[in-house]
């Protein structure tokens, strides 16, 4: 019975959905988008919308770049002259296996989601404690463990958030390592006679017969994402799976999806722009920005652990009301704290 | 557990069904409607399934299933290997209870 019992068991997620006004003093959007760090893919969707204005097309555009080197030493981002150059603050954030962790002799703490072994340590180090302390033990430590007691070497996504300096410092800077640039992938599309979910934004868990709940409109939207049919039968053999009602059908919509490493401040300005979409008066009743993080990455949000799993899913979405009210849906999974 | 308060509603919800992105391989010889139908008789028997997308091209697919199902179904996707005579081959991509976790995947990010 207790194998059955098993077999029935999946690891578990969390969803968290919340409302507010964008206009709050206490709203938590900028703080949550700002430090969600890294961020593989964005979408957004407007319904009734044939064209793209052009304030969004540009940002879409302007995304990029980011930056992929290839085998670059860990020791070369504790270097003064790279903290000076690009880090205002912050934390290298090393998520090792166990052999690594001991082979590094380096103090860090074990993951949260070990089980009875721990296969897996964090160790943090703060950039900006380090350069100022460059004659500390702990510096010395460091360096000497990234240096000769266990060189470890990685390929690296990097993305710069810079104001005054020339882009150009980031490729000459790792010039000594095939730096190459890369542009985000942007695909965009129109669909037509969409039939989309009715909403009302004082009803997170929806009303009968009146209005959608915030998880129906979440499996919604990856279904158009996912290019799913929307209108199967209930008894249809091959999927039952169908758009949630009430809806409506609209009779075009506009969808924007950007890939690559994007930056968290890129993404404020996007939400910030969409927010300005009703500032004129338009058909739409509510638009949506998606956001998600890479599968890989040791953190989600902050310094909170982030672990693969069976899925690795930690993302967001806003659906931005035309009266400034929105909802925020977090999703994380099984080897994740708590979206904050 | 849903609590409201002022301007703020926040809530978990129990996450019933899952959602699978999986490629065949070998079963180019099947057109579209028929690997639906046969992909979802194959495990239809025991645990009622969806497919909610096909794509001919890539030989991939996203399947629905009940929580509850889900390791029947991995397990029963991972050990498949021969269909009415000819060898296959399931390979599974993604799995989440997330439907928009599978519309993008950060592994798939090709730098080179």
């Amino acid at each position: 019975m207790a194998t059955l019992r098993r077999l029935r068991e999946t690891p578990r997620h969390l969803l968290v959905c919340e409302k507010s006004n964008f206009g709050h003093d206490k709203s938590r959007h900028r703080h949550l988008v700002e430090t969600h760090y890294h961020n593989y893919r964005v979408s957004f969707l407007i319904p009734e919308c044939g064209i793209l204005s052009k304030e969004l097309k540009n940002l879409v555009m302007e995304t990029g770049p980011y930056y992929f080197v290839k085998n670059l030493p860990l020791h070369e981002l504790i270097s003064q002259e790279f903290i000076n150059t690009f880090v205002k603050k912050g934390k290298l954030i090393l998520s090792l296996d166990k052999d690594t962790y001991e082979e590094s002799g380096l103090q860090g703490h074990p993951s949260q989601y070990s089980g009875r072994k721990i296969m897996k340590f964090i160790i943090s180090i703060d950039l900006m404690d380090l350069s100022f302390n460059l004659d500390s033990k702990k510096y010395e430590r460091i360096s000497w463990s990234f240096k000769e007691k266990k060189p470890l070497k990685f390929d690296f996504l990097l993305g710069w958030h810079h104001t005054g300096m020339e882009e150009s410092v980031m490729m000459s800077y790792f010039s000594n390592y095939q730096i190459q640039e890369h542009q985000p992938k942007v695909s965009l599309s129109t669909v037509r006679d969409l039939q989309c979910p009715v909403l009302q934004s004082g009803e997170l868990g929806g009303t009968p017969e009146m209005s959608c709940s915030a998880l129906e409109l979440f499996d919604w939207l990856g279904a158009i994402f996912s290019n799913a049919s929307l209108n199967n039968e209930p008894n249809n053999f091959i999927s039952t799976y169908c758009c949630p009602q009430p809806s409506t059908v609209v009779a075009k919509a506009y969808l924007c999806t950007v890939t690559g490493f994007i930056l968290p401040e890129k993404i404020r300005l996007l939400l910030d722009q969409l927010c300005h979409y009703f500032d004129e008066p338009k058909l739409a009743p509510w638009v949506t920005l998606s956001v998600q993080g890479f599968a890989d990455s040791p953190v989600s949000w902050r310094e909170n652990e982030h672990g693969f799993r069976k899925g690795g899913e930690h993302l967001y979405n806003f659906v931005i009301f035309n009266n400034q009210d929105y909802w925020l849906q977090m999703a994380v999974g099984a080897n994740d704290d708590c979206p904050p | 557990m849903l609590t409201h308060g002022g301007g703020w509603v926040k809530g978990t919800w129990n996450l019933p069904v899952h959602f699978f992105a999986i490629s065949y391989e070998s079963i180019h010889f099947l057109n579209k409607k028929k690997t639906q139908k046969e992909l979802t008789g194959l495990v239809d028997a025991a645990l009622p399934l969806d497919v909610l997308t096909y794509e001919e091209k890539t030989l991939s697919a996203i399947l629905r299933i009940c929580s509850s199902g889900l390791v029947k179904l991995w397990s029963s996707l991972t050990l498949l290997g021969s269909y009415k005579g000819k060898k296959c081959a399931f390979r599974v991509i993604q799995v989440s209870p997330f439907l928009l976790a599978l519309s993008g995947n950060s592994r798939e990010l090709v730098l080179d």
